[in-house]
């Protein structure tokens, strides 16, 4: 456990040394989350509800979805392609180290980093924008919202290592990964509630990945779902993390057989 | 003139040659590029279904700002490639070899590397921009005006791509200046005027984004004076002028340290 909490203090470590880089990514997400919550704003203007929303609900969905997807994205994850093809990966292989275990612990050092500056954000921006923004008292919508975010974070992470794993067999290991980033920025509902989608489009997204990144815990949040709905939700992110992870393992041990230290 | 076509030609071809080396990867990069326009654009459709209008915009009128945003966007990355690759060569150093060269190094580093797979793109965002174009009713000098301001639009996203190679001389800090510079120009994407007071103003006079896309279709629908299409216009010049200074700048504070 020492080692990983070595590995989360040098992340930190990085970060820090490259203070306005972090600054202008985080300048880079307000500038999206202020286009998305002032098209939002002028939507709902002078409405009772839209979509089902009502305006404090959609800014408030708007509003604390920068703090979902800071906890649930954040991922170092993105280097493991570049670390194959390079070679680098050796570099892991040869000390007594977890690889999975490894981009956990740096994934739990940029979450929090960015998880304490997008939570700092998002009271500026409410004190300063002034939104009617919806604090959930409800016990148990927060202890499931709690439970999805924490689901989202383990599906997301597989994802991006099985996306990292097409090093193995592939040099071209961002394109893919940008394919799979214009879904989602879509299909997770950082834009927009993905309820306001034609019915038989929402349906099928239900039953993909997406909708549990960020949508879902949302719509629990605002306390828009009943138990039989979250349930239903909880037992399909379930299913997933399941069937990503067994493949992810799957991946990396054959992908260990095919690994050439090409590059090294 | 032909002489820097002649250069830029052979840039591109180049550009184009070592892009198509993955015909994969390529194909997989326009298929997302196509489809982001694709569900944004879906996104603004559904918007139009269910909302008449968007502050004292009509739908059609909204889509029309997407999509003089979309070319403006689209072209500038066609031209404007190489500068994504900028950064890199000044840390390895590779920029010194640009530097001996009897080739303009702002023209090299600007224009050096065209993106052709984004002429693929152009086209389904000209198709649409005409399509909607047509169910406006707009008159034949605010079409010329139009054309005035998107003009100018382009110059200062010029300008805005000048700085950016200009930051990367400077800092070896920034790592994404130019995808600073995508996320402030995607606030273009619906009307500047939904935003509030004093981020409206933030991004019509201080990154003056209003200007580069949102200005030319208001042109068009007769919302703008000419006293702010000739303060536009100045603006225009003015940046462009500002831009190139800082590059001369930053060449005079380039230390070739990395080489």
């Amino acid at each position: 456990m020492g080692k990983y909490w070595q590995v989360i203090k040098n992340s930190w470590s990085e970060s820090t040394a490259y203070r306005l880089n972090f600054i202008l990514w985080r300048v880079r997400r307000v500038v999206n989350l202020l286009l998305v919550y002032f098209l939002w704003h002028a939507v709902t203007a002078g409405k009772n509800t839209l979509f089902g929303y009502n305006e404090s609900q959609i800014l408030t969905y708007v509003l604390l979805s920068n703090v979902v997807t800071s906890f649930i994205l954040a991922t170092k994850t993105l280097d493991i392609g570049d670390e194959i093809n390079s070679g680098n990966l050796t570099n892991y292989l040869l000390k007594p180290i977890n690889y999975f275990s490894l981009w956990w612990a740096k994934d739990a050092a940029d979450k929090a980093l960015n998880v304490f500056f997008s939570i700092l954000e998002v009271v500026l921006l409410i004190f300063f924008l002034k939104p009617q923004f919806i604090l959930q008292t409800n016990v148990l919508f927060l202890l499931f919202f709690t439970l999805s975010m924490g689901l989202g974070m383990i599906l997301y992470f597989y994802l991006s290592v099985l996306l990292g794993f097409i090093g193995f067999y592939s040099p071209e290991v961002w394109a893919p990964r940008f394919v799979f980033f214009v879904i989602s920025q879509f299909f997770i509902g950082s834009l927009f509630p993905l309820d306001i989608l034609p019915k038989w489009l929402y349906l099928s997204l239900q039953a993909l990945p997406f909708p549990y990144l960020l949508f879902f815990p949302l719509k629990i949040y605002l306390g828009q779902l009943n138990v039989q709905e979250i349930s239903i939700g909880i037992a399909i992110s379930l299913v997933w993390i399941i069937i990503l992870k067994e493949t992810a393992v799957r991946v990396w041990n054959k992908g260990l057989l095919d690994y050439s230290a090409q590059g090294r | 003139m032909k002489r820097f076509f002649l250069l830029w030609l052979k840039y591109t071809l180049n550009s184009f040659s070592s892009a198509i080396y993955s015909r994969f990867g390529a194909g997989l990069f326009l298929f997302a590029k196509l489809l982001r326009f694709l569900l944004f654009f879906l996104f603004l459709f559904i918007l139009q279904k269910s909302t008449k209008a968007l502050i004292d915009y009509t739908a059609n009128q909204v889509i029309f700002f997407y999509l003089v945003f979309n070319l403006i966007d689209t072209l500038t990355q066609l031209l404007f490639r190489e500068v994504y690759r900028f950064r890199q060569k000044v840390v390895r150093g590779d920029f010194d070899l640009d530097l001996v060269q009897p080739i303009n190094p702002l023209f090299k580093a600007l224009a050096g590397g065209a993106d052709l797979l984004d002429l693929f793109m152009l086209i389904p965002s000209i198709f649409l921009l005409f399509y909607f174009g047509a169910q406006l009713t707009f008159a034949s000098f605010s079409l010329f005006v139009f054309l005035l301001l998107f003009i100018n639009g382009l110059v200062i996203a010029t300008s805005f791509h000048i700085l950016v190679l200009a930051l990367g001389v400077l800092t070896t800090e920034v790592d994404h200046a130019i995808m600073i510079y995508r996320d402030l120009t995607n606030v273009g994407r619906v009307p500047i005027d939904i935003y509030q007071e004093p981020i409206r103003s933030f991004f019509t006079f201080v990154i003056p984004v209003g200007i580069m896309v949102t200005f030319p279709p208001k042109a068009l629908f007769g919302l703008l004076s000419t006293p702010v299409v000739l303060i536009s216009l100045l603006f225009g010049v003015l940046f462009f002028g500002g831009s190139l200074l800082l590059w001369r700048y930053s060449l005079t504070q380039y230390a070739s340290a990395s080489s």
